[in-house]
């Protein structure tokens, strides 16, 4: 029963926000966050029944007359509670640093109950059904919180964005619709069936084009840089921190266990997408002169990371590849917060007119030198543990064949040095003179991202011991090793 | 059993029947909105009735299989029905206060009942004389709008519809001359596979549905005729035939009378019309720069994803139903949509830019529209996602995977127009807040009531089988 409470709570806070909040700003987001962080308590909660092995808690259904028919089945298991706590907090957050928006909020942070409640269907489905339904429902709330909410070019970036992620998942419902007819099975997280071995590369491709996208890889990642420029801060810290995710999470949790052995064979394939996405990523980070766009590329080159992870195939390459997601879940989450707060003052995401904020605006400066340091994989942060797990499997399953990563690695310190450098360090331009550093409320939300960073880049086995059970269980289903 | 099942189809018709002669001679006795309110009443009762036969029986044929009725027959007419009710409803500012408002409503309550008859017709010449029917109705219900562009439209559907005819009969004269019946039990025994003459009567036959259900190629006349009818009359002309005509194509293609063993071509001629409907209408629907000639185009896709289910065969059966009902449901919704804005805003072009500032004006309205555009889409949540999953599924059951390939990219296009409408609603708007006029009529109009109503059945029928799980829905329509 308590699995059904994060997908229940935000939607009943949908509706207490729209008929209470109505028009008053400080009212609806009151509302909001009460909502927000009550999801986020029940997060926590599925965490203490998964430790005490509580079965009752970690799943529930309604059971149609014929059996496996009905919709509504959640569970969670140690492979999604990373990411639905991750989604319980980052809401908290996204409405936290969402507190001053100017136009309707109580839509917004409406549409943003309503997308905490989809993306938790999303982690929580334990029926192919609904975990499509889920998928796309997603779109809806998103869509609409970058076409109104965004910046100049909202409009055209909301309609690709979900154009292109529809037209992945359009794919991924034919071959949701293959494998069900194929393992005459719908559940997902007691275990997909195996899709029949003729059908299994099919299957496997028809997912993937769908989840790829969503990831995203790169000949598909076109929809990103506009998407996360172009949306409000709350709307790129849920579309980086958490949207992204899904790809992921779906790839672990839907299309290797049903497609085991067209995974194995596509895994070089996915390798060679990940070092592309790490490389590329990175290089197209290194050349924007928008502060919003190089943190949009270098999600791009994280997420990179994560897929060759996952294509190693292994155990620890799966708990690698959550760590990344949880870790760039919590520090492309940061950075989108200080490039809206940065945007707030001064009305330009454009580098080259910043500089020496660090210097005027000291609390800022410091907390955008952590980010990116966090981002750029800095040992004892929460990026290093999954990116050298992701590199060291990559290493053991393709040899050499991933040496070209190294370049990606050396790339993301450098974009991330030449952020800090732009626009933390030297002298300070003169039109931000009497600019304001972060605020009480911006501090708190800052030190809420800061604390599980260095938390997690301590001690990853958090995360690592709720996976590795399952992630086991995966690498067994592909013969891997370990 | 035997003695209530006649209630699935007497009963609603005479209802229906009572209902319009007393609408018509209360319009007479210059009773206007009591005649309307009487045809309402009575589309009303036989929706009613039609959805408590569809729940309670199952389908049993009636005067020695000239009609069958009862099941997924009644749940279809029953929507039919309820479309043609909410039609007069949403119309009722004119409805109820002019003499050819009241015609309009009697004539669409007499189309629903031909719709309901071709639905549970087993005899050729019976489906071929209410398909004329119900197109005759159409003809008038176009021309009804007044002004020279409705009559040219409905010229041309006229002259359209007319040729289409000629292939009906010529083909019903085939199969007859030939082999002795209209029955399709009789047509069914006596139909060989390898006679040319059925083969020509089923080409014939075809191209005659395929122009009803406004298909590639026959779909010309239907984006001129959706723009220029009424929204409120187009809500009805858009979907309830649809219904009606894929319903009765059941009865005549893959599982029936030319059935895919005997007539293999049949099924690659419809699969061909399909894949090609989804792609014309798609591209087309992506031009468009008026609200309801895009609708117009994308009924064309939308009828070619209902095909899709058609040429799956038996497995199609259902999930080609529930893809009639929840498409009908979806762009009624849509169309009342339109009929509301209309009326709010009497100056607007009809364009769909020209829905700038829509949302910050009627924010429920615009929800409406919303819930309309992505039940069209496809999306889940709303309707329309299970009769695409359905039929995608009976396609793929059926081997043609290609085909639900062309569907499901097909429909990622259809986001192209269909999601200019969400973008042009939430935008803001280019008239001046002292600009804008204010909506005609106090209070709350009729038409935004049935916009909102026909959107909230939308999101029932999209978030329910959630709930209940999607056995319920087959079992609704389980023949």
């Amino acid at each position: 029963m308590g699995v059904l409470f994060p997908v229940l709570l935000p939607l009943v806070g949908v509706i207490v926000v729209v008929l209470f909040g109505r028009g008053d700003r400080s009212r609806s987001r009151l509302l909001a966050s009460i909502f927000a962080l009550a999801t986020f308590i029940v997060t926590l909660y599925l965490a203490v029944a998964l430790h005490d092995g509580g079965p009752d808690a970690l799943r529930w259904g309604i059971e149609a007359a014929i059996p496996g028919t009905g919709f509504v089945m959640l569970a969670v298991d140690g492979l999604s509670l990373p990411l639905v706590i991750l989604t319980g907090f980052l809401t908290c957050l996204a409405i936290l640093s969402s507190w001053e928006v100017g136009e309707s909020p109580t839509a917004h942070h409406a549409l943003l109950l309503g997308l905490e409640a989809a993306v938790m269907a999303v982690f929580l489905a334990d029926n192919l059904i609904l975990f499509y339904v889920a998928w796309e429902a997603v779109l809806i709330p998103m869509f609409f919180l970058i076409s109104v909410w965004g910046h100049e070019n909202r409009r055209a970036a909301a309609l690709k964005f979900f154009i292109y992620t529809f037209a992945g998942s359009a794919l991924m419902l034919i071959g949701i619709i293959v494998l069900a007819r194929s393992v005459q099975t719908l559940t997902i997280v007691g275990g997909v069936g195996t899709a029949d071995p003729a059908s299994q590369s099919l299957v496997f491709w028809l997912l993937a084009a769908g989840l790829l996208v969503k990831v995203p890889v790169v000949p598909l990642h076109t929809w990103l840089p506009d998407a996360h420029v172009e949306a409000p801060t709350a709307g790129s810290i849920m579309l980086a921190g958490v949207l992204l995710k899904m790809g992921g999470y779906g790839l672990l949790r839907v299309a290797l266990p049903a497609a085991p052995e067209a995974f194995s064979a596509a895994a070089p394939v996915l390798a060679v997408l990940g070092g592309i996405g790490i490389v590329y990523g990175a290089v197209l980070a290194l050349g924007q002169s928008d502060l919003k766009r190089l943190v949009a590329y270098s999600s791009v080159a994280h997420m990179g990371f994560m897929l060759l992870a996952i294509s190693a195939g292994t155990s620890a390459g799966i708990g690698a590849a959550m760590l990344i997601m949880v870790s760039h879940g919590l520090v492309s989450g940061l950075s989108f917060f200080l490039v809206g707060a940065v945007y707030q003052r001064t009305h330009t995401r454009e580098i080259a007119r910043f500089g020496g904020l660090g210097s005027k605006i000291p609390v800022f400066g410091g907390v955008f030198v952590f980010a990116a340091l966090a981002s750029l994989g800095l040992p004892g942060l929460s990026g290093f543990p999954g990116e050298l797990l992701s590199v060291l499997e990559g290493f053991s399953r393709f040899g050499w064949w991933i040496a070209p990563v190294g370049v990606g690695v050396v790339l993301a310190a450098a974009y991330n040095l030449y952020a800090v450098r732009a626009v933390a360090h030297g002298t300070l331009a003169p039109e931000w003179t009497d600019i304001a550093d972060l605020s009480t409320r911006e501090r708190i939300i800052a030190a809420a991202f800061i604390v599980p960073i260095v938390f997690l880049g301590l001690w990853p086995a958090t995360v690592l011991s709720l996976t590795d059970p399952v992630s086991k269980v995966l690498a067994l289903t592909m013969g891997g090793g370990q | 059993m035997e003695n209530v099942t006649p209630i699935s189809l007497w009963i609603p018709a005479a209802i229906v029947v009572a209902g319009i002669v007393l609408g018509l001679l209360a319009d007479a006795l210059r009773r206007r909105a009591a005649g309307a309110g009487i045809i309402a009443a009575s589309l009303m009762a036989a929706f009613a009735v039609c959805g408590w036969t569809g729940l309670t029986l199952t389908p049993a044929p009636l005067l020695d299989v000239t009609f069958v009725s009862g099941g997924v027959l009644s749940v279809a007419a029953s929507v039919v029905y309820l479309i043609a009710a909410l039609s007069v409803l949403s119309g009722w500012k004119q409805v109820a206060s002019t003499h050819r408002g009241v015609t309009i409503a009697a004539i669409t309550a007499f189309s629903a009942l031909g719709i309901h008859v071709l639905i549970s017709s087993l005899d050729l010449l019976t489906t071929i004389l209410v398909l004329e029917t119900i197109a005759i109705a159409g003809y008038a219900l176009v021309s009804a709008a007044g002004g020279r562009r409705a009559d040219e439209a409905a010229l041309r559907y006229f002259v359209q519809g007319g040729v289409a005819t000629g292939f009906t009969l010529l083909g019903l004269a085939v199969l007859y001359g030939v082999f002795g019946s209209t029955n399709y039990l009789d047509l069914y025994n006596a139909l060989d596979g390898g006679s040319r003459v059925a083969a020509l009567g089923m080409v014939l036959i075809l191209s005659a549905f395929a122009f009803k259900l406004g298909a590639a190629p026959f779909h010309t006349w239907a984006p001129d005729v959706y723009e220029v009818t009424e929204p409120s009359t187009a809500a009805f002309l858009a979907s309830a035939p649809k219904i009606g005509a894929l319903m009765a194509l059941l009865m005549v293609f893959p599982a029936g009378l030319f059935n895919a063993q005997r007539f293999p071509s049949g099924t690659t001629a419809i699969a061909v019309v399909a894949a090609a409907s989804i792609v014309i209408g798609n591209l087309g629907g992506l031009r468009q720069s008026s609200l309801t000639r895009m609708l117009g185009y994308s009924g064309v896709a939308q009828v070619g994803y209902g095909l899709i289910g058609l040429v799956s065969g038996v497995i199609g059966y259902e999930e080609t139903a529930i893809f009639a009902v929840t498409y009908a449901l979806g762009v009624a919704a849509a169309f009342f949509a339109v009929a509301a804005i209309r009326e709010r805003r009497p100056q607007w072009d009809g364009s769909i830019s020209g829905l700038a500032g829509l949302a910050a004006e009627a924010p429920v309205l615009a929800a409406s529209m919303v819930v309309a555009v992505l039940s069209l889409t496809g999306i889940p949540l709303f309707v329309g996602f299970w009769g695409k999953l359905l039929v995608f599924t009976s396609a793929i059951s059926a081997g043609l995977t290609w085909l639900a390939v062309v569907g499901v990219l097909g429909s990622v296009v259809s986001f192209g127009y269909y999601g200019k409408v969400l973008i042009a609603m939430y935008a803001p708007g280019t008239t001046s807040p002292g600009e804008i006029s204010e909506p005609s009529g106090s209070g709350v109009s009729s038409a935004s009531v049935v916009a909102v109503i026909a959107a909230l059945l939308v999101v029932v029928g999209g978030a329910g089988p959630l709930i209940t799980g999607i056995s319920e829905v087959l079992r609704l329509f389980t023949l």
